[in-house]
């Protein structure tokens, strides 16, 4: 055996051991960006994130007529603005997407939002566009007809808040927000 | 404050249920809140704790409230990774027992606003238990006070 060609398969082999297993953990540990732009109306406008976005912008789907879960989450949304500096809250807006498409007039959707804060925004969209961000965040909803309701139906949907950078990739999310405290830190900590 | 507020809670409600029938009132609640209808929504949600004071085991149902075209009995529920909200047709009040009516899980679902509330009005919620018709007391409270100034 030639000595040096023995020292010279060794770096080799050891060079692409090393390579193999970067690449093994890359592959293990890689999550590519979750969101991207996306396109709504706003009072019967189109709406474009990429055209309106800020610094941050926290993403929510919801419907107007949801008595419990939307406006609890929303109000704690709400609380987290009026908790931060002038400068902060002109920095970050909340979307509020109703994905009640059939009963949820867009002019509602609007004023519904902005009670909780004014600078709140309550988009709408087709149903295309609807499905298309809420498959964007990997986020979901189901409408389910009740007749035994006086609402006729219910709309079980997620009930997460998505922070997105100025290209509407996600940088955090809080699942089932149930104080405005973690809303505050978790603006701070994305402005 | 608190004991304050509790008690006023307590003392209404013992009247309205009084008013509602005769003799000693079968249903309490502590802190029966209303969020005040949002502008946008025909929808709003009462919340509190009540307790059955009627001596026995019952079946709560909701009849109706003042100013509202509709009230049911619901409950927000976690299914596969969405929240639910779902009609339910009654609660079960063990005798003595307390029940919650809180954010994000039973509540009093309100529909079709027929008048403009304001915060601190009285909502009378007619429910039954049993067969016994009972009205309780909820006061309507804002959804977007600033945490501060939030109870």
């Amino acid at each position: 055996m030639i000595p040096g060609f023995t020292v010279k398969a060794l770096a080799i082999s050891f060079v692409a051991a090393a390579f193999c297993s970067l690449g093994l953990i890359w592959y293990l540990t890689y999550e590519p960006p979750v969101g991207g732009d996306f396109s709504l109306t706003y009072r019967g406008n189109e709406w474009r994130l990429s055209q309106n976005a800020k610094e941050l912008n926290i993403l929510y789907f919801g419907y107007t007529k949801c008595p419990d879960v939307c406006p609890l989450t929303l109000s704690h949304a709400g609380q987290a603005f009026h908790g931060l500096t002038e400068d902060e809250a002109k920095r970050v807006h909340l979307l509020f997407l109703s994905v009640d498409r059939d009963n949820d007039v867009p002019e509602d959707v609007a004023n519904y939002a902005a009670h909780f804060f004014p600078s709140f925004l309550g988009l709408s969209g087709t149903r295309e566009q609807i499905d298309k961000t809420i498959a964007m965040y990997h986020a979901s909803y189901i409408i389910e007809k009740d007749e035994k309701s006086h609402l006729g139906y219910s709309i079980a949907h997620t009930d997460r808040l998505f922070f997105l950078n100025n290209n509407g990739v996600v940088q955090a999310t809080i699942s089932n927000p149930r104080s405005s405290e973690e809303i505050i830190k978790t603006i701070k900590e994305h402005l | 404050m608190n004991l304050a507020k509790t008690l006023i809670a307590l003392s209404i409600s013992c009247g309205a249920a009084a008013h509602a029938q005769s003799g000693p009132p079968s249903l309490k609640i502590n802190d029966g809140y209303i969020f005040q209808p949002l502008k946008g929504s025909n929808a709003t949600a009462g919340y509190g704790i009540l307790k059955n004071v009627s001596g026995k085991d019952a079946a709560l149902t909701v009849v109706s409230a003042e100013g509202f075209g509709a009230v049911e009995l619901h409950e927000t529920v976690p299914v596969d990774g969405l929240m639910k909200m779902r009609r339910i047709e009654n609660f079960h009040l063990g005798k003595d027992a307390s029940f919650e009516l809180k954010p994000g899980g039973n509540h009093v679902m309100l529909f079709d606003p027929t008048k403009d509330f304001k915060e601190g009005d009285t909502v009378h919620v007619n429910f039954k238990l049993d067969d016994k018709s009972v009205a309780v007391p909820f006061q309507v409270r804002l959804r977007n006070k600033p945490a501060k100034a939030q109870r």
